[in-house]
C-alpha cells in the first residue's frame, strides 16, 4: 500500500489496540453491552445446536430404521403407497438387487415386503403394518434394526417369530414369549392367519415404527401373502463417502432401466421435512429478534462512545486522521464488542451443548407420548459442531460491526473545528 | 417532616430531557420496541395456536369431562364397543342436572372396515346426534360437498381423503363392518350423503360420520353409546366438575370412568406450560432490553452530574432525583413500547386474517391441529406489553439513578 | 440581631486515597444579616470548601455550622436538602441552569420544591423577580438562547425567588466579560440593599472584592484577615 493510501488511517493492529483500549475506558458500559450480545449469541448457538441435534437424530432414525437412503418401487406403487398395495409389488426382487448394487455409490440393498395386517392377542385386534425383512440376508446391511431391539433378540432366519414395536406390544399387552395372530389379506384377496411368537421388542424412538409396526422374516411374509420371491420395495443404503444427490440420480437411472421407480428419503419423508422446515423458520425468527435487541445495544453504545469523545475525535482529525480512519476506529470497537460478547456466549454455549450432547435432554417427562412430529421420543441430544460454533461467533463479530456502521459513519463526518469546540 | 409539596414538573422534565439526545433516546426506545413487538406477536400467535388446539380437542375428542364405561380408557386403542354405556338418555338427563354443565352429548366411536367401490380400508366411525352437535362437533361446517346425513336414514358423511381412496362420491354406497357390542361381527350399508373436510389431516383420511341411531344399529347398541361428552360452563373448573358428576351418579349407573380433560392425556397439561414459556421469553427479551436502558441512563446521568447537583443545592431531595431519572427512562420505554405494541399488533392482525399455512407440516401430526393457523390478537396483549415495556425501562434506570443521587452535591459542583 | 450564618471552629478534611488533605483548618466567622461579603484567597486556600459548608452542601469534619440560628449538624441528606431549599440560594460560576427548562421554569423550580402556594401565586412571584433582574422579555427563553450575562441573571432570580436567608455565589463573574460582570455585581448589590438578603462570594476577581463591604482573606484553610469597608465601587 502506498504511503498516500495509508495516510490518514491507522494500521490494522494499531486500530485493534486502540479500539480495545477505548473499550476499556468505560469498562462497565463495555461489559453491559457485551453481556447483551453474549445472551443473544448463547441463545443462537444453543438453538442451532439443539435443532441440528434433533434433526440429525431424526434423519438418522429415519434412515436407519425406516427408509434407508432411498427406496426403489415398482411403477405406480409410490402414488398409492398409503394403501400398501400388494399388487404393485416387485417380482424377482433378488435379480434386480444385483443390478442396483452395481450402481456407484450404493453400498447395500435389501428387499422388504410391507403389508397391512391385524394383530390379535386372542381378545383384541389392532390394525397395524407388517414388514417382511431379509433376515440372514442383507437387511442389516441397509438398516440397523438390531440396535433398536430393547428386549429379547433379533430375528433368526429359520425361526418363526416377530419383532414388535414397543408401543404396539404395550397396547396389546404382550411381552417376550407371548404369541400373536397375524391376520392379513394375501395378494389374491384371501385372508391368511399365522401365529407368531414375540422374540423381540423394538424401541426405535420413532412412534411410526414403535406404535404401529411389527417385523417378520421376509420368506415368511412372502409365503403368507402368496408372493414368492417378491417385495414391495428395495431399500438402498449409500456409501458414507458418496454424494447423496449424484448417487440418487444414478440410482434413478438404473431403476428406470428396469422399469422401476427410485425415490430418495427426502422425497419420501417430504411431510416430515416440511415440519422441520416450519420449525426452523420459527426458530430463526425468534433468534433474529434476540439478535436485533443485542445489536441495537451495540449501536447505542458506539453512538454514545462517539458522542463522548467528540472533542477527542476533533483532535485526532486535527492531527491528520481522516474521516475514513475515524469510521474504521468505531467499526473496530463495534466488532470488538461482538468478539467479546460472542466469545462469552459461544464459550458458555459450548459447555452447555457439549454436556447435552452427551447426556441428552429428557423430553419424555414433559411430552409423554404426545406426538410432537419428530421421530424422537425420549431423549434429544444437541449436536456439538465446532464449525457451527465458530461460525456463530464470527457472525456476531460481523453483525456487531454492521450495527456500528451508522454511528461510525456519523463520527467520520464530524467537522474537526466544531468537534474541538464541543463541550 | 412531611409537608405539602407541589408537583415538581417530573413528566415535563423527563420528556424534555429524553429529547435532548434524540438519536440516543430513539435507539434506546428501539430496543424496547423490538422486544414488545416480538412479545405481542408471540402471545397472539401462541394463544392462537393453543386456544385453537384446545378448542378443537375439546369439541371433537375430550370435551371438558368424558364419561365412559370403567376399563375403557385402558383399552382405548381398540375402541372396544363391548365396554359401553346403556340407557344413555337417562344418563344424559342425570348429568345435565348439574348447574355447571352446559351440555352433554352422547357419541359412539368404533373401528370399522369400510368396503368401497375399489378397495376396503380401516376407518373410524363417529356416531353423533347431528342436531345437538351444532356447537360442538359442528358437522354443518365440515361439509365440503353434498349434505349432512338425515338422522333416520342410513347415510354417512365421509372424510375427503378417505372418500378419494375409497373412490366414492356423493350418492355412492359403502358397507361398514365392525365388531359389535356383543363382540360379534356387525355390518351396515350406507349411502354417502356428503363429503367432509375437517381441516384435521388424520381425520379427513379416516372419518365416517353417522347419525347416532345408525351407529347404534351397526354396533347392536340400542339406546347406548360408547361415551358421553360433557361441556362445562367454566372449562377451568373441569376437574371439580368431574368429581361432582362422579359424586352425583355414584354407582347407580354402573361402573363408570369420569375424567376431566386434564386427566385424559398430556395435551392439556402441556398447554399449562405455555404461560411459563411466555414468561421465560419475556424475561430474556426484557432483560436484554433493560441492559440497553441501563447503559443509556448511566451515560446520561453521569453527563448531567453537575445539573443534578445543582438541583440538590436548590433543595431537590435524592428521591426526587431518582424519580426524575426513572421517569425519563420510563418515558423512553413507553415510547418504544407503544411503537412496538402497534407494530406487533399489526403483524398479528395481518396474519390473523391471512393465516399461516402449516398444511404440509402438520400432515404427519396426530394432533387435532388445524392446518391453517390464525394468531389470536387481543388488545390486552398490546396494552399489557406496552405497560410492561415502560415499567421495565423505569426499573432498569433505578440503579444508575441511585448512583447519581448518592453523590454529595458538593463534589459535583467543584470547579 | 440574628446572624445569617455562624461558623464556629469549622474544619474539613478530605481523604484522597491514603492521604488526608485538610482544606479548612479551624475557621470561625459570623455573617450578619444583610452582609455583602467576599471570601478571597489563592486556589487551594479552601474558599470553595468553606462555601460548600456554608451552603450545607457538605458537612464539616469538626466544628459547627449554623444558618439562620439553626445548626446543620446531624441532619440527614433529605433534611439538608429541605433546609437548603428553605434558607439558601446559590449562584454558580457556570450558571448551572437546567437546559430543558425555560427561564421562568428554572426560577419556579425552587418554589415548587418548597411547596409554595398555588400556581398563580408562584407565577406572580417568578415574574416579579425576573422583572427585577431585568429579564421581563426573556422569560420564556431557554438557557441556550440566552447570553452568559442573561443566564447569570436568571440564576440570581432563581436564588432570590424564595427569599433565602443567605445567597452563596461561587466565582459568579468568572465566565463573564468585564462589562457584564460589573452589571451583575451591581444587580446583586442592589438586591442586597433592597431585600436585605445576605450575600457571600468566593472569588479571586478584584472587581468582586471591590464591591464587597466585607472582605475575608483565607490562606491555607485559615482566616488571614477580615476587613470591613464601606461599600460602593472604588472607595477604600
Amino acid at each position: 500500500m502506498s504511503a498516500e493510501a495509508r495516510a490518514g488511517r491507522l494500521g490494522f493492529f494499531t486500530l485493534g489496540r486502540l479500539a480495545w483500549r477505548n473499550l476499556r475506558r468505560n469498562r462497565r458500559r463495555t461489559w453491559i453491552t457485551a453481556v447483551t450480545v453474549a445472551v443473544a449469541v448463547l441463545l443462537m448457538q444453543f438453538a442451532m445446536a439443539l435443532m441440528m441435534g434433533v434433526e440429525r437424530q431424526s434423519f438418522d432414525n429415519l434412515i436407519n430404521y425406516q427408509t434407508g437412503h432411498a427406496k426403489v418401487f415398482a411403477n405406480g406403487y409410490y402414488a398409492a403407497r398409503e394403501d400398501l398395495p400388494l399388487d404393485r409389488g416387485i417380482a424377482a426382487a433378488e435379480t434386480l438387487q444385483v443390478r442396483l448394487r452395481a450402481v456407484p455409490g450404493v453400498q447395500a440393498t435389501a428387499a422388504r415386503l410391507t403389508f397391512q395386517a391385524q394383530l390379535s392377542n386372542g381378545s383384541d385386534q389392532l390394525p397395524c403394518v407388517g414388514i417382511g425383512i431379509d433376515v440372514g440376508g442383507s437387511d442389516t446391511d441397509v438398516f440397523r434394526i438390531p440396535q433398536a431391539v430393547t428386549d429379547g433378540a433379533y430375528l433368526e432366519p429359520d425361526r418363526l417369530g416377530m419383532l414388535i414395536g414397543g408401543g404396539l406390544a404395550e397396547v396389546l399387552g404382550v411381552g417376550l414369549g407371548d404369541w400373536l395372530t397375524v391376520l392379513a389379506k394375501t395378494l389374491n384377496g384371501a385372508f391368511e392367519a399365522v401365529d407368531l411368537e414375540v422374540v423381540g421388542v423394538l424401541g426405535t424412538g420413532n412412534p411410526a415404527i414403535d406404535r404401529g409396526t411389527f417385523l417378520v422374516p421376509l420368506a415368511l411374509a412372502q409365503t403368507m401373502l402368496a408372493m414368492p420371491g417378491a417385495a414391495t420395495e428395495i431399500a438402498v443404503r449409500f456409501r458414507p463417502a458418496a454424494r447423496e444427490g449424484a448417487t440418487l440420480g444414478r440410482l434413478r437411472a438404473a431403476a428406470a432401466e428396469s422399469g422401476l421407480d427410485a425415490r430418495g428419503w427426502r422425497e419420501i419423508e417430504f411431510d416430515f421435512l416440511a415440519l422441520v422446515s416450519a420449525k426452523r423458520t420459527g426458530r430463526t425468527v425468534a433468534l433474529v429478534v434476540f439478535l436485533t435487541v443485542a445489536l441495537v445495544g451495540v449501536t447505542n453504545t458506539i453512538l454514545m462512545a462517539a458522542f463522548e469523545r467528540t472533542r477527542e475525535i476533533g483532535m485526532l482529525m486535527a492531527l491528520g486522521l481522516r474521516g475514513s480512519g475515524v469510521r474504521r476506529l468505531f467499526l473496530a470497537e463495534g466488532a470488538l464488542l461482538g468478539l467479546l460478547g460472542g466469545a462469552v456466549g459461544t464459550l458458555v454455549g459450548a459447555v452447555l451443548i457439549a454436556w447435552l450432547a452427551v447426556s441428552g435432554l429428557d423430553i419424555a417427562s414433559v411430552y409423554g407420548d404426545l406426538d410432537i412430529g419428530y421421530p424422537v421420543q425420549d431423549r434429544i441430544y444437541t449436536a456439538f459442531d465446532a464449525g457451527a460454533l465458530l461460525f456463530g461467533w464470527l457472525l456476531a463479530v460481523a453483525l456487531a460491526a454492521l450495527a456500528s456502521l451508522y454511528p461510525a459513519a456519523r463520527a467520520s463526518r464530524l467537522d474537526p473545528v466544531e468537534a474541538l469546540r464541543h463541550v | 417532616m412531611s409537608r405539602a409539596r407541589s408537583r415538581i414538573p417530573l413528566v415535563r422534565l423527563a420528556a424534555r430531557n429524553a429529547l435532548r439526545h434524540t438519536r440516543r433516546s430513539a435507539l434506546t426506545a428501539v430496543a424496547i420496541a423490538v422486544a414488545v413487538t416480538a412479545l405481542v406477536f408471540f402471545q397472539s400467535y401462541i394463544r392462537g395456536v393453543v386456544d385453537d388446539l384446545l378448542d378443537t380437542y375439546a369439541r371433537t375428542e375430550s370435551g371438558h369431562v368424558r364419561i365412559r364405561r370403567e376399563g375403557y380408557a385402558a383399552r382405548e386403542h381398540f375402541l372396544p364397543a363391548h365396554l359401553n354405556l346403556r340407557d344413555v338418555t337417562e344418563l344424559v338427563s342425570e348429568v345435565a342436572r348439574d348447574p355447571e354443565v352446559r351440555d352433554v352429548v352422547p357419541r359412539i366411536r368404533a373401528f370399522v372396515l369400510v368396503d368401497g367401490a375399489a378397495s376396503n380400508r380401516p376407518g373410524l366411525v363417529l356416531g353423533v346426534d347431528l342436531a345437538r352437535e351444532a356447537d360442538y362437533l359442528r358437522p354443518e361446517g365440515m361439509v365440503a360437498a353434498g349434505r349432512l346425513p338425515a338422522p333416520d336414514r342410513a347415510e354417512a358423511l365421509v372424510g375427503e381423503r378417505f372418500a378419494e381412496k375409497l373412490a366414492v362420491g356423493v350418492g355412492d354406497s359403502l358397507t361398514l363392518l365392525s365388531q359389535t357390542a356383543y363382540r360379534s361381527l356387525g355390518g351396515l350399508r350406507v349411502e354417502v350423503a356428503g363429503i367432509a373436510r375437517t381441516g384435521v389431516s388424520y381425520l379427513d383420511a379416516s372419518l365416517v360420520v353417522l347419525p347416532l341411531g345408525q351407529a347404534q344399529v351397526l354396533l347392536d347398541l340400542e339406546g347406548g353409546a360408547t361415551e358421553l361428552v360433557v361441556f362445562a360452563r367454566e372449562p377451568e373448573g373441569a376437574d371439580s366438575l368431574a368429581a361432582a358428576i362422579g359424586a352425583r351418579l355414584g354407582d347407580r349407573m354402573g361402573p363408570l370412568e369420569i375424567r376431566s380433560w386434564r386427566e385424559q392425556g398430556p395435551l392439556v397439561r402441556l398447554t399449562d406450560l405455555i404461560g411459563v414459556m411466555i414468561g421465560i421469553v419475556m424475561l430474556l427479551l426484557f432483560g436484554m432490553a433493560s441492559l440497553v436502558i441501563v447503559n443509556t441512563m448511566l451515560m446520561t446521568v453521569l453527563e448531567r452530574k453537575r445539573e443534578y447537583a445543582t438541583q440538590a443545592a436548590l433543595g431537590m431531595r435524592r428521591g426526587d432525583l431518582v424519580r426524575q431519572v426513572v421517569v425519563e427512562a420510563a418515558v423512553i420505554g413507553l415510547a418504544g413500547a407503544l411503537a412496538g405494541a402497534v407494530a406487533g399488533s399489526a403483524v398479528a392482525l395481518w396474519l390473523e386474517r391471512v393465516g399461516l399455512d402449516f398444511t404440509s407440516a402438520s400432515r404427519t401430526l396426530e394432533l387435532p391441529f388445524e392446518s391453517i393457523v390464525h394468531p389470536d390478537w387481543k388488545l390486552r396483549y398490546a396494552v399489557g406489553m406496552a405497560l410492561a415495556g415502560a415499567a421495565v425501562a423505569g426499573i432498569a434506570a433505578v440503579v444508575p439513578a441511585w448512583r447519581v443521587a448518592r453523590q454529595p452535591p458538593a463534589e459535583a459542583l467543584r470547579g | 440581631m440574628t446572624a445569617a450564618a455562624r461558623l464556629t471552629d469549622v474544619r474539613k478534611t478530605y481523604r484522597v486515597g491514603d492521604l488526608e488533605v485538610p482544606a479548612v483548618r479551624g475557621v470561625s466567622l459570623e455573617i450578619e444579616a444583610g452582609a455583602f461579603m467576599a471570601i478571597a484567597g489563592p486556589s487551594g486556600s479552601g474558599k470553595t470548601t468553606l462555601l460548600n459548608l456554608l451552603g450545607a452542601l457538605d458537612t464539616p469534619t469538626g466544628g459547627a455550622v449554623e444558618i439562620a440560628e439553626r445548626p446543620t449538624a446531624g441532619l440527614s441528606a433529605r433534611e439538608l436538602a429541605d433546609f437548603r431549599g428553605a434558607h439558601l440560594g446559590f449562584v454558580f460560576q457556570t450558571f448551572n441552569l437546567i437546559p430543558v427548562l425555560t427561564a421562568r421554569e428554572n426560577v419556579e423550580l425552587p418554589l415548587q420544591l418548597q411547596g409554595v402556594g398555588d400556581r398563580a401565586e408562584r407565577r406572580e412571584r417568578v415574574e416579579r423577580v425576573l422583572t427585577d433582574v431585568g429579564l421581563a422579555d426573556l422569560m420564556d427563553r431557554r438557557p441556550t438562547e440566552l447570553s452568559g450575562g442573561q443566564q447569570q441573571r436568571v440564576a440570581i432570580a432563581r436564588a432570590l425567588v424564595k427569599r433565602p436567608t443567605l445567597v452563596l455565589a461561587d466565582e459568579p463573574t468568572a465566565n463573564l466579560d468585564s462589562a457584564t460582570a460589573g452589571e451583575i455585581m451591581a444587580l446583586m448589590r442592589g438586591m442586597n440593599e433592597r431585600l436585605g438578603t445576605s450575600f457571600v462570594f468566593s472569588t479571586h476577581d478584584p472587581l468582586v472584592m471591590e464591591h464587597a463591604r466585607r472582605l475575608v482573606r483565607l490562606h491555607d484553610g485559615l482566616v488571614k484577615s477580615d476587613e470591613r469597608r464601606d461599600g460602593g465601587s472604588g472607595v477604600r
